[in-house]
């Protein structure tokens, strides 16, 4: 037994020497073994890796996932922030637009605040004595005017607007050229009075400033008649308004400054 | 009577104000907004007697005049009276019910109307009647339906004990 083992050893060992030196001699063989080798003592180091990554990377892609949602939520708001600016931007351009053909100087203001019952029709907004408000200032936006100046402070003044129950503005309409006041309701509708009652008055005629009055210019756009009737004594037609503002929606107005002196 | 921290009842006040004007500016119904601080006077009327209703009315209605181009002392005197009627039934009525502040609530705003009735035909002098009532009764109506949610919530705010 013990001399069969020393017999086959340097066999054996010849083997692995002829083996080793065919390897050593061909870098093919020595590679591709090594690479062989290699993938297989690699494998369980490699799956202990793989869910070592694998957890990592929920980690990771939790945290990835978060930060995005903290982006998507801070882009969000940026981007409604930018759609609010780009309307507020259409909308002062409109009245930047409006400003420049008015005849008169002007002071642009923004509304703060709306009255505080139903029955009355006026907003508060942030501009006042210091910045050249007076009283009885017309008030316009863009799409026409809105009404005047009540009470002015020093940094903030209320306005009063055209549908207020105790307004009254001379008013014309615009292809009948018939005359008439423009009264507001505690409800917030208005309509144009003391129209003479042969009147020929048109649905959809636009009714303007008159005028009249030193403090309202004239030709500033109101709205136009939705219908008409005969007051119940018959001496007179009145027309029924729809405005062109929204008066719950108004942001930004102007006002104008009809005492000063005229742009040209 | 539980002493009450005024700063509470005036920043409520406030608050109740700012809602009123800012929110529901645009929750308004044909025009109208419920009067919010309108409750909570006839609330602290209820609850507190009579002293204490007349200076939540009282407060109210500084706050509501200030905000308005109404004559300065309308609103003061109606929510005053208001107040005042709120804290004399204060035992005469069963305040927890939901139908009384309902009803109570409705008709503060008509008493309220009543007098911005007379005060616009008074300064507007054309006819105002036309639709008025009918926006006193959405008024009415929508303030009548807060009212004993508005009661509920001021009532686990300001924790009113009988004496």
């Amino acid at each position: 037994m013990r001399k069969y083992r020393i017999r086959k050893f340097p066999a054996r060992l010849l083997l692995v020497i002829v083996i080793i030196a065919i390897i050593a001699f061909n870098p093919k063989i020595f590679l591709s073994l090594r690479g062989f080798a290699f993938n297989t003592l690699a494998k369980p180091f490699k799956f202990l890796t793989s869910i070592k990554t694998h957890f990592t990377k929920i980690n990771e892609l939790s945290e990835k996932n978060l930060r995005l949602k903290q982006r998507l939520a801070t882009l969000s708001v940026l981007l409604a922030r930018l759609d609010d600016t780009a309307y507020e931007n259409k909308r002062l351009q409109a009245l930047l637009d409006f400003k420049r053909n008015v005849r008169f100087k002007s002071v642009a203001a923004k509304v703060i605040g709306r009255d505080s019952t139903d029955w009355r029709k006026s907003i508060i907004i942030n501009k006042g004595k210091k910045d050249g408000i007076r009283q009885r200032m017309p008030c316009a936006t863009a799409k026409g005017f809105i009404g005047s100046v009540v009470e002015v402070g020093s940094s903030s003044s209320k306005v009063i607007l055209i549908n207020d129950p105790n307004s009254k503005v001379g008013v014309i309409l615009e292809s009948s050229r018939e005359s008439g006041v423009l009264i507001g309701s505690p409800q917030g509708s208005c309509k144009v009075i003391y129209l003479s009652v042969d009147a020929k008055i048109d649905k959809g005629e636009k009714i303007l400033t008159a005028g009249f009055s030193t403090f309202f210019p004239k030709g500033l756009l109101i709205g136009e008649v939705i219908s008409t009737g005969v007051e119940k004594t018959k001496l007179y037609k009145y027309a029924i308004v729809d405005l062109f503002e929204d008066m719950n929606k108004i942001e930004e107005i102007i006002c104008i400054d009809t005492l000063g002196h005229e742009k040209y | 009577m539980k002493n009450i921290n005024r700063i509470k009842i005036y920043a409520t006040l406030f608050m109740l104000l700012v809602i009123e004007i800012a929110v529901f500016k645009n929750l308004a119904i044909f025009g109208t907004r419920p009067e919010l601080l309108l409750i909570f006077t006839v609330f602290f009327g209820f609850h507190f007697g009579i002293a204490r209703g007349m200076e939540a009315g009282l407060v109210s209605g500084i706050l509501k005049d200030v905000f308005s181009i109404t004559g300065f002392g309308i609103n003061i005197f109606s929510f005053i009276a208001i107040g005042f009627l709120a804290g004399f039934l204060k035992n005469k009525l069963i305040k927890e019910n939901f139908i009384t502040q309902f009803t109570f609530s409705m008709l503060s705003v008509l008493i309220l109307s009543s007098v911005y009735f007379l005060y616009l035909a008074e300064i507007v002098k054309n006819d105002i009647g036309t639709g008025f009532w009918k926006v006193v009764l959405y008024k009415g109506l929508y303030t009548a339906i807060f009212a004993p949610f508005l009661f509920f919530i001021f009532t686990l705010v300001f924790s009113p004990k009988e004496t």
